[in-house]
């Protein structure tokens, strides 16, 4: 989490994949929980994230973007769904740094 | 086995990445990038403004030549003071960019036909049409006349400096939001945008002719019934200078072409052209009251200019100040200065011109190759530019323009075969004659007004302004008060580019421009006031210069009947009088439609309506439903009198504007027009008004069952964003108004600015704009002013003194190095 944090900071935001990739590739997880851990990591990540800013703006903003993308006004929802697209980019790579790692240990 | 599973993994991750970094096309839109666009550390949510952000901290601007200082108020209007011109035109580019980048890239590529590269292929038909209407070329040319001019130059490089500082500091996690949904980074800012920018108003304002229509028009019905159509002459027109006002002595004297009786006046072929046009209702008030007539004893000013409503409002409001200048009001994020507003001397409003300066010459070329034109029997050879449209997903499209001599003007052939507006069946090449190709330099006016002391100063500045032609109001601390008709206005003969015109010799070209010794004026006159509506400047059967058909009427008849009866006069009167809805259509209608409706051969549910209708008090407030039985009514009574006439009409035609039925009708109730011709009998005006109420009851019952029978609710405004998406607009506002009300409010358009300049010794100002001051939906500031203008309500202006920085009206603030000195 902390790595993606701060690779966000100065890396493309599908760094995510790469911390993702890198934790999972080096830690000896099962595939399985290592796409769960990926996936809650950035998921609680990006959830937080967003919704510290979002505070901060009343949901102005969040509440406009969430109209255009659902057609309603639901800040809560897009704060769901922003978690889950950085979890599953996560998830995904922390599950293929798994396997790879796996596929090199025996 | 493993190591093969683990690929496959990683290329779904790979592509899982890739489809999310990618704008997916859904319907005719794309959705944004969604992992990028969703990304607490890059996306939208970057966008959303911290309520408690620090506005000083977020000005980044060095190298100045000179320190400067930006303070905020509470409405994040800056007050900018600056040691010189140079860095404070550079500010306010930085400032514009600040708040208001998206809208000014957007409006300058819409201007230059380059929407297609940011929309795609939708928007290619519209590219196509600026480009030939020579958008680029025009502006081409007044940028060499901005060029040319030392204050000019000056003021427009500092601005562009000050632009593309903002444009620097950005990347793909600070652009607006809007870049972010359509995926896209903004481009360097240069003069010619800026050019660009002064064309596009100069579309809004001074392209509604409507030549095509006319010509086709004009040849479906008699002469006769065409005059009765559209008539030169309006008989309530309270023009702009009074009638009886003397005009200065002719000296320019247009010639009819000995057979333009027989040729332009019965034209032969139909011209299937379909044009866009600016809305015909951009428009305006402006008004100014002398001491001798106000509370106070010094002048007051006020203007409203009417234009499409949207967000970001075209407007961005500020202070601007350097020792000898200090000037507060409305600017276009696009061009340096203010356009309007007041100094530590005088104040100045614009309403537009609205003369027919854009007109149609039917060229002829050789052949198709349309390498020959004739001209004055020769043959002369064409100038071609070739114009790339870039489009976004798909090919660019190359459009060749042929451009033809008229006397001086380089003109572009706008239509021909390959092009007519997608109408595919016009034959014919017509060329564009239009006042905005010329060189000229309308930024020297607005930055020379800014520094304006007096009425001199005011003149001498003004006369630069050529088009967009607007009617400028002044007023002064001294006392003095004026409006000037000014413009470079083609000195036409009566009925000249009404229709398309004979192109192939000089014979029809415009002869000359009205004399700025002659453009007629009011300087402090008798009667205590100025005024103008967008109505006819004068009154056309004593001027000696034709002025077209097409102005509306009432709004300059209502403002002069009050100015007329108005004195001691205080701001509150002012802001009344802007915000008044009475509807001065109806006051004249009225009368008439109530001696003609019969209750007795009503319904019991008709005669409610009827009721609304009587007892209605010709006002279009928003709870009124008098208004709105009263505009369904009058819709359906137009459309009964002339949709008969119409049926066999091509598709391109104009049908009269509002005003002309009721002048036909005040003046002889027995007009041709009221017979239906598709019925053997003949009806009376009683017939078809009572016709017109009994079939609109049904729509009335209808509107009444959804709650919509309130004029605000019925008409109500909308406020879009930009990209209409609809939760970025502020819709559904219950408003009232009307353009035949000096509330000139309507559905998607109004009053865009309201300013009230009490000057006093201590400048007293109000003025509010449908917004807010910063362009980004995610913006507390975005569109705060929204709900006080609905109310008609004012924000009292703040004109910050340079040594009053410990004004309780700051909230941030931000000292600027001057790291040159």
């Amino acid at each position: 989490m902390i790595l993606a944090y701060l690779g966000g900071i100065w890396l493309p935001w599908w760094s995510i994949a790469l911390a993702g990739f890198a934790v999972m590739f080096l830690l000896p997880e099962k595939p399985m929980s290592s796409f769960l851990s990926g996936f809650l990591a950035i998921f609680i990540l990006w959830g937080l994230l967003s919704l510290k800013i979002s505070i901060a703006n009343e949901h102005l903003l969040a509440g406009r973007i969430s109209a255009v993308f659902y057609g309603f006004k639901s800040p809560t929802l897009l704060f769901v769904t922003t978690g889950i697209i950085g979890g599953l980019v996560t998830g995904l790579s922390g599950l293929t740094g798994s396997l790879l790692r796996r596929s090199f240990t025996t | 086995m493993k190591k093969i599973t683990s690929l496959v993994f990683l290329a779904l991750t790979v592509m899982l990445i890739y489809f999310l970094n990618s704008a997916i096309p859904v319907g005719k839109s794309n959705l944004p990038p969604i992992g990028k666009f969703l990304s607490p550390q890059h996306g939208c949510w970057l966008n959303a403004v911290d309520k408690n952000t620090d506005y000083g901290k977020t000005i980044q601007l060095k190298d100045l030549n000179s320190s400067a200082e930006i303070y905020f108020d509470e409405r994040l209007v800056p007050h900018v003071f600056a040691q010189n011109e140079t860095d404070l035109y550079r500010i306010q580019g930085y400032l514009h960019a600040r708040f208001r980048l998206w809208q000014m890239e957007l409006q300058t590529h819409a201007a230059a036909g380059r929407a297609a590269e940011i929309v795609g292929k939708a928007a290619l038909q519209h590219d196509r049409e600026f480009r030939r209407l020579g958008m680029v070329y025009a502006a081409e040319n007044t940028l060499k006349a901005i060029e040319a001019d030392p204050l000019t130059k000056m003021a427009c490089d500092a601005y562009t400096k000050g632009v593309n500082d903002y444009i620097n500091e950005l990347n793909e996690r600070t652009v607006p939001l809007e870049y972010k949904m359509l995926d896209y980074m903004p481009e360097e800012w240069n003069n010619l945008k800026t050019a660009l920018f002064m064309k596009y108003m100069a579309f809004d304002l001074s392209g509604h002719e409507n030549d095509f229509e006319l010509h086709n028009t004009r040849q479906f019905f008699s002469e006769e019934n065409f005059n009765k159509l559209f008539p030169a002459i309006q008989d309530s027109l309270d023009p702009i200078i009074p009638k009886g006002t003397p005009f200065a002595e002719q000296t320019v004297f247009p010639e009819k072409p000995a057979e333009a009786d027989s040729v332009y006046f019965k034209p032969k072929e139909f011209a299937d052209i379909s044009e866009t046009k600016p809305d015909r209702e951009n428009g305006s008030n402006n008004w100014a009251v002398s001491g001798k007539k106000t509370k106070s004893g010094s002048p007051i000013l006020c203007s409203d200019p009417h234009l499409s409503l949207n967000l970001p409002s075209i407007w961005f409001e500020m202070q601007l100040n350097i020792p000898g200048m200090n000037i507060y009001g409305v600017s276009f994020p696009g061009a340096p200065g203010i356009l309007i507003g007041f100094n530590d001397s005088c104040a100045v409003g614009f309403t537009n011109g609205g003369r027919d300066v854009r007109d149609y010459y039917d060229i002829t070329f050789e052949n198709n190759s349309r390498n020959r034109y004739l001209y004055n029997n020769e043959w002369h050879s064409t100038s071609w530019r070739v114009e790339k449209i870039n489009v976004k997903g798909g090919r660019s499209f190359i459009d060749s323009v042929a451009y033809v001599a008229l006397g001086d003007q380089r003109c572009p052939v706008m239509y021909d075969p390959e092009f007519d507006g997608d109408k595919a069946s016009n034959k014919k090449n017509y060329a564009v004659l239009w006042s905005a190709h010329r060189p000229t330099n309308e930024l020297k006016a607005i930055l020379m007004l800014n520094r304006a002391r007096n009425y001199a100063d005011y003149t001498e500045a003004i006369v630069n302004l050529k088009n967009p032609g607007q009617n400028c109001a002044f007023a002064a601390k001294n006392g003095d008060i004026a409006i000037r008709t000014q413009g470079d206005w083609p000195a036409k003969w009566a009925g000249q580019g009404d229709f398309i015109m004979p192109g192939t010799s000089d014979k029809y070209l415009i002869q000359g421009y009205i004399p700025q010794s002659e453009v007629p004026f009011q300087y402090n006159p008798e009667r205590g006031f100025v005024s103008s509506a967008n109505q006819k400047p004068v009154d056309d059967q004593t001027y000696p210069y034709y002025l077209g058909r097409n102005y509306p009427l009432y709004r300059g008849i209502r403002i002069n009947k009050n100015l007329n009866k108005m004195n001691g006069i205080t701001v509150q009167d002012m802001m009344n009088l802007q915000n008044d809805n009475l509807n001065e259509f109806a006051v004249y209608a009225m009368p008439m439609v109530l001696k003609h409706l019969n209750p007795q051969k009503l319904s019991t549910e008709q005669k409610t309506y009827y009721e609304l209708l009587k007892n209605w008090d010709l006002k279009n407030t928003p709870d009124s439903k008098g208004a709105t039985i009263f505009e369904l009514f009058w819709d359906e009574l137009d459309g009964l009198i002339y949709n008969d006439e119409y049926k066999k009409a091509p598709g391109v035609h104009l049908k009269p504007y509002m005003s002309t039925l009721l002048e036909a009708l005040l003046r002889d109730e027995s007009y041709s027009f009221v017979d239906d011709i598709e019925t053997p009998g003949v009806e009376t005006l009683a017939n078809r008004m009572n016709e017109a109420f009994k079939n609109i009851s049904d729509k009335l019952f209808k509107l009444e069952k959804k709650g919509k029978l309130e004029w605000g609710r019925y008409r109500g405004t909308d406020i879009k964003h930009l990209s209409k998406l609809e939760p970025f607009s502020i819709v559904d506002l219950k408003t009232g108004g009307h353009s035949n009300c000096i509330n000139a409010t309507k559905y998607n358009h109004g009053p865009s600015w309201k300013m009230i300049v009490s000057l006093t010794e201590q400048t007293e100002a109000y003025g509010i704009f449908p917004g807010g001051q910063d362009g980004n939906p995610g913006s507390p500031y975005y569109s705060n002013y929204i709900e006080k203008w609905t109310k008609g309500e004012y924000y009292r202006l703040w004109v910050m003194d340079r040594t009053d920085t410990q004004n309780k009206a700051i909230v941030w603030s931000v000292k600027l190095n001057g790291d040159r000195q």
